[in-house]
């Protein structure tokens, strides 16, 4: 038997009200910190060929792991190419989407010294040349796009939401359905083509930001390629961390979507194994070029030791292929929920070990190769960032319609 | 331009007449130029390395514990690439070349985003602290505009430093290259550098 | 999928890349074109702070007569920025500094000083070397 489960106009609970606080508290910490980074140098003032000034931070590390999420890829294997199993998540990646975009476009505004000049890119100065020209180019519009897959996809459930009990929601979908549009499922899967094309081509511009240059550890051509795969994961990672959060939120639950998750989770977490431990064997390798050597010996038994062995590749890698893998915790919605965890922590810890690692290694013999310390004010703004992004999901869900036929007879 | 490593004593009027020049204040350990001093032993396979830098109005040269017994001091400025890569890598287009070959930095479009200081192979340019924007070695294009010198050429005493027209028959730069050997920093880069040096060993200088 | 839905999508798509690609190439190149120009004249008209050994034999042309040693070495190398000295002809924009450090930051002989003559710190320790020498003989 299947039952609609209505989640419009219910009560705030206790929780709800103290989450909202405590994310507010730590949105307001992060502006605090932005604020300071931008009136107070933060960078230490050495030259770069000192190898102690570095100039992509946590906050660049933090734009990585915000925009780099393959949330497109998965909407797209639900609504165009037909996995039915995983229509009942479609809205939620949407909305994780666009925030997660939306925020990193913030924290890479936020963190460049000029932000009043971020327009520029928009108002005629272009070099046609710039792989992170393109980049934003492309990142932008991938959000235009999603905005309007978005908008289209919800626009019958909106329609549905002018008739609901509160306030807010029935603002929201009268505003959001003013123009008259038929067939919104269909132009939201034409629509959803193409974000996921331009996904991928903006994922892969990131990767080749860093490849092109000369800095060891990020050149050559593979750095796009992982980047689409490291999207993959932390995609899959935080969507079922998402829908995991909202289903115990609301009560429903949606398993066999986190199961088809799981899958590509597990088979993504494999090809990033052997990826990332050829990967550090052909840079390691005596015959290799240049400076790759010294570029791993930092990962393998330098200052990047820890962050590498215990975070990216035990935390990150190893366990939660052993969970998602062994069916018998796989099949766990819990153990599930545990893996992604460590998944998105260890692809943190990637993300940040490549921006922050490869710039280490700008010089090599007669300096000492030093750890990269972070800044109280970087991480009070990275606080700030990742709070604003849990803070703006909660709103959006709480004001869209993000209802879905779940089949009650379905749990673990 | 044309550096003889030979020449460089390792006196550091350079740095700070080029920080005077350009308004950079000179405690900060950052410079359009500086001058790094090696000292080396040729031990097999690896060979040691002790280097020292003068980045800012204090010579660190004087005083210090020269580990091993071959000493020598190579200055080192903005190349001026003909591929540079923080042309290419810019957002904003904030650097670009003039017809002359001089690559400058638009301060008023410089976003900041420090694209070029990860992409110079050179470490030449920085992000000035107070005007937060990156900053880079010009040449002294508004000296070298009205015919004077470079403020470093100008500062050198030992003659090290010789600026000039690559293509003009008559300056010093063209016949330097006309007949003696002289090398580039990090050839392999592909970024086709416009200074020269004379007598650099450049297995350490990174 | 039906046809007016593609037609409809596939338009909005190719007006939005085409957006961005005549943007990019289009207009844009004449914005940079005159930014770069306007940067170019402001680069050129920077205040110099450094003149020209040239300019300060115009006044100082006695000192040239002896100068034997340090003839390859500029006024400014030593007395520091002089366009300000030039343009108001007072000592206090023109720096003399007569130590023994200053001397020695040229002429101290640690290793790798080849191009010049080089001196042990403790010669003649506590004297100025200007007593002596003449910089300007």
């Amino acid at each position: 038997m299947t039952r609609k489960t209505k989640l419009g106009g219910e009560d705030l609970r206790w929780s709800e009200i103290v989450f909202v606080i405590t994310s507010l508290v730590l949105v307001l910490v992060g502006a605090l910190g932005i604020f300071q980074i931008h009136t107070k140098p933060i960078m230490p003032i050495q030259p770069f060929e000192v190898a102690l000034g570095m100039p992509w931070r946590l906050l660049v590390a933090l734009y990585v792991f915000f925009v780099v999420n393959g949330f497109c890829v998965i909407v797209s294997l639900g609504e165009i190419f037909g996995v039915s199993r995983l229509e009942p998540i479609i809205k939620d990646l949407l909305l994780m989407a666009i925030i997660t975009i939306l925020i990193g476009l913030t924290t890479i505004g936020l963190e460049i010294e000029q932000t009043q000049r971020a327009v520029y890119a928009l108002i005629g100065h272009v070099n046609p040349h710039s792989v992170m020209f393109w980049m934003i180019m492309f990142y932008v519009l991938e959000l235009i796009f999603l905005v309007v897959e978005t908008w289209l996809y919800l626009y019958d459930d909106l329609i549905e939401q002018r008739e609901s009990d509160s306030v807010a929601k029935r603002l929201v979908a009268i505003i959001l359905t003013i123009p008259k549009i038929e067939n919104s499922k269909e132009f939201a899967k034409a629509i959803g083509f193409i974000a996921v094309v331009t996904s991928i081509i903006a994922i892969s511009n990131l990767g080749a930001l860093f490849s092109v240059n000369y800095l060891p550890f990020w050149h050559g051509p593979f750095l796009p390629i992982y980047f689409v795969l490291s999207a993959m994961i932390s995609g899959t990672a935080l969507a079922i961390i998402g829908v995991v959060v909202a289903d115990y939120a609301r009560g429903n639950k949606r398993y066999e979507a986190v199961q088809t998750l799981r899958v590509v989770l597990g088979a993504s977490l494999s090809v990033a194994l052997i990826f990332t431990a050829w990967n550090y064997i052909i840079k390691a390798y005596p015959t290799s070029t240049l400076l790759s050597r010294e570029a791993t010996e930092v990962f393998v038994f330098g200052s990047y030791a820890f962050n590498f062995w215990f975070f990216e590749a035990t935390i990150g890698l190893i366990i939660p292929i052993t969970l998602l893998a062994v069916p018998r915790f796989g099949r766990d919605i819990r153990c599930v929920f545990v893996a992604s965890i460590l998944t998105v922590v260890g692809v943190f810890f990637f993300r940040f070990d490549l921006v922050t690692g490869g710039q280490v290694l700008k010089t090599i013999s007669g300096l000492r190769v030093p750890a990269f310390e972070a800044h109280p004010f970087e991480i009070m703004a990275t606080i700030g960032f990742l709070s604003l992004a849990v803070f703006l999901y909660y709103i959006c869900y709480k004001l869209l319609p993000m209802e879905v036929e779940v089949s009650r007879e379905e749990s673990s | 331009m044309v550096i003889d490593v030979n020449k460089c004593i390792g006196c550091g009027n350079c740095v700070i007449a080029c920080k005077i020049e350009n308004d950079i204040p000179l405690e900060i350990p950052l410079s359009r130029t500086w001058v790094e001093g090696y000292s080396v032993e040729e031990t097999v396979p690896k060979a040691k390395v002790q280097k020292v830098v003068m980045n800012t109005d204090k010579n660190p040269f004087l005083d210090v514990e020269w580990k091993y017994s071959k000493v020598f001091f190579v200055p080192r400025l903005c190349n001026h690439c003909a591929n540079a890569p923080c042309v290419n890598v810019c957002p904003v287009y904030a650097r670009f070349y003039t017809k002359e070959g001089i690559v400058l930095v638009d301060k008023n479009t410089c976003i900041g985003c420090k694209y070029c200081i990860v992409a110079c192979p050179y470490g030449a340019t920085f992000l000035h602290p107070e005007q937060g924007v990156t900053d880079k070695c010009t040449f002294c294009y508004h000296r070298i505009k009205n015919g004077l010198e470079p403020a470093c050429v100008l500062a050198c005493p030992t003659h090290a430093r010789i600026f000039g027209d690559v293509n003009d028959e008559n300056s010093e730069v063209y016949k330097i290259l006309k007949e003696k050997k002289v090398t580039v920093l990090k050839p392999e880069e592909g970024t086709f550098p416009r200074v020269f040096y004379i007598g650099l060993d450049s297995r350490f200088v990174e | 999928m039906k046809p007016k839905v593609l037609a409809l999508s596939a338009i909005f798509v190719l007006a939005v890349y085409s957006v961005l690609l005549v943007y990019v190439f289009g207009l844009a190149p004449y914005i940079t074109k005159k930014s770069i120009e306007n940067w170019t004249e402001i680069e050129g008209s920077r205040e110099k702070k450094f003149l020209d050994t040239k300019i300060c034999a115009e006044c100082h042309y006695k000192v040239f007569k002896g100068l034997k040693n340090h003839s390859s070495v500029s006024c400014e190398a030593c007395h520091g920025a002089g366009a300000k000295h030039a343009i108001t002809r007072s000592k206090e924009y023109i720096k003399i500094d007569r130590s023994r450090e200053f001397c020695l930051k040229c002429h101290l002989d640690i290793p790798g000083r080849n191009a010049v003559k080089t001196v042990n710190i403790t010669h003649h320790k506590g004297v100025l070397c200007v007593v002596c020498h003449n910089p300007h003989s």
